[in-house]
């Protein structure tokens, strides 16, 4: 073999071995590109997840006030049956659509005591093809201002991202 | 020869150093960038707000003993001797203290919740005397675990309390949530 063909053979493998560690590396940066995007975007509807629930659960049409003064956590049963029954209008669902873009929002009546259990679905709008789901499940109170007894429910919120 | 081995032995080490380097590197960025412990923002909130709420809903929950809120019951057990006050003659037929009364309900609440999510938990309800609870009165503990002490172990616990004003002093009524350490 002449000096030169080895010269020519020696760099042909420098640049093979070359090349190969620049795909390699690549791919590694893509594979950790992508995980990072993945992990951002349920980050992301996490975030938005507890933006709901924050929402959901201060929402001054839903929430008992006493003498004018709210109480957290605690959803008035009378306000409840009208939201729901004011929800059956389409220009109200458009309304709260701001607001609460694609998710669900529940209201489970725990049968603890013989309360009696009860479910409440106070928005619904899923999104058929989201890449995640959100869940967070608060618990907070119903209050019946009639008969003045508090009840224990769960606030279920759920967002599409 | 011997010169053009040894510059062959040098070129070697050197790819074998950079491969090394790369394998360091690639090392580092799985066990800190893909390793990384899974976000803890929704974790931590949901948390926060369950141990926080979970505590308010129950004392505000209004039972079948004389429509007595939990928290009254529970003020009423650790301030009367084995809370048989008058107050519990409202209660339903068989419950004859509002100890037992309001345990069952606070447990009733802890397996719809806390059982379902298969989460430990520490409860507690008593007098406070010098910062600590008073023995000469009643204690309520429940805890996940038979053992109140053990059923916290080697987790972290996210902790929420409110005083009650009862006749007999301040009772602190404690929430305690815990989660695995991560």
């Amino acid at each position: 073999m002449k000096k030169s063909q080895i010269k020519m053979t020696e760099t042909i493998a420098v640049l093979i071995i070359f090349f190969f560690l620049l795909v390699f590396g690549f791919t590694f940066y893509t594979k950790i590109q992508k995980t990072s995007f993945a992990r951002d975007t349920e980050r992301n509807a996490d975030l938005k997840a507890i933006a709901l629930t924050q929402k959901a659960a201060f929402l001054p049409e839903l929430q008992c006030t006493f003498r004018n003064i709210q109480t957290d956590n605690c959803f008035d049963e009378l306000k409840i049956n009208a939201f729901i029954a004011a929800m059956n209008n389409p220009n109200t669902k458009d309304f709260y659509l701001d607001t609460f873009g694609f998710s669900e929002i529940t209201l489970d009546q725990l049968d603890i005591d013989g309360s009696g259990a009860q479910q409440f679905s106070l928005y619904t709008n899923p999104k058929l093809e989201s890449l995640f789901i959100s869940t967070i499940n608060v618990p907070v109170t119903i209050y019946n201002p009639i008969d003045k007894k508090y009840k224990f429910a769960q606030l279920l919120v759920k967002s599409y991202g | 020869m011997v010169k053009k081995t040894k510059r062959g032995q040098f070129e070697i080490m050197g790819l074998a150093i950079v491969v090394i380097l790369m394998i360091l590197g690639m090392l580092f960025v799985v066990r800190f960038v893909l390793l990384k412990p899974q976000t803890t923002i929704k974790q931590s909130y949901a948390d926060t707000v369950l141990a926080a709420n979970l505590k308010n809903s129950i004392l505000l929950f209004t039972t079948q003993c004389g429509e007595l809120r939990v928290q009254d019951l529970l003020a009423d057990c650790v301030q009367t001797p084995l809370g048989q006050s008058p107050q519990t003659n409202n209660c339903p037929p068989g419950f004859t203290n509002s100890c037992d009364y309001s345990q069952q309900r606070i447990q009733e609440i802890f397996d719809a919740t806390l059982e379902v999510a298969n989460r430990n938990y520490r409860f507690e309800a008593c007098i406070i005397k010098n910062r600590l609870c008073d023995p000469q009165r009643g204690i309520i503990r429940m805890a996940s675990d038979s053992d109140y002490n053990k059923a916290c172990e080697g987790q972290e616990i996210e902790s929420k309390f409110s005083p009650v004003q009862t006749r007999a002093g301040i009772m602190k009524v404690t929430l305690q949530v815990c989660r695995d350490v991560i």
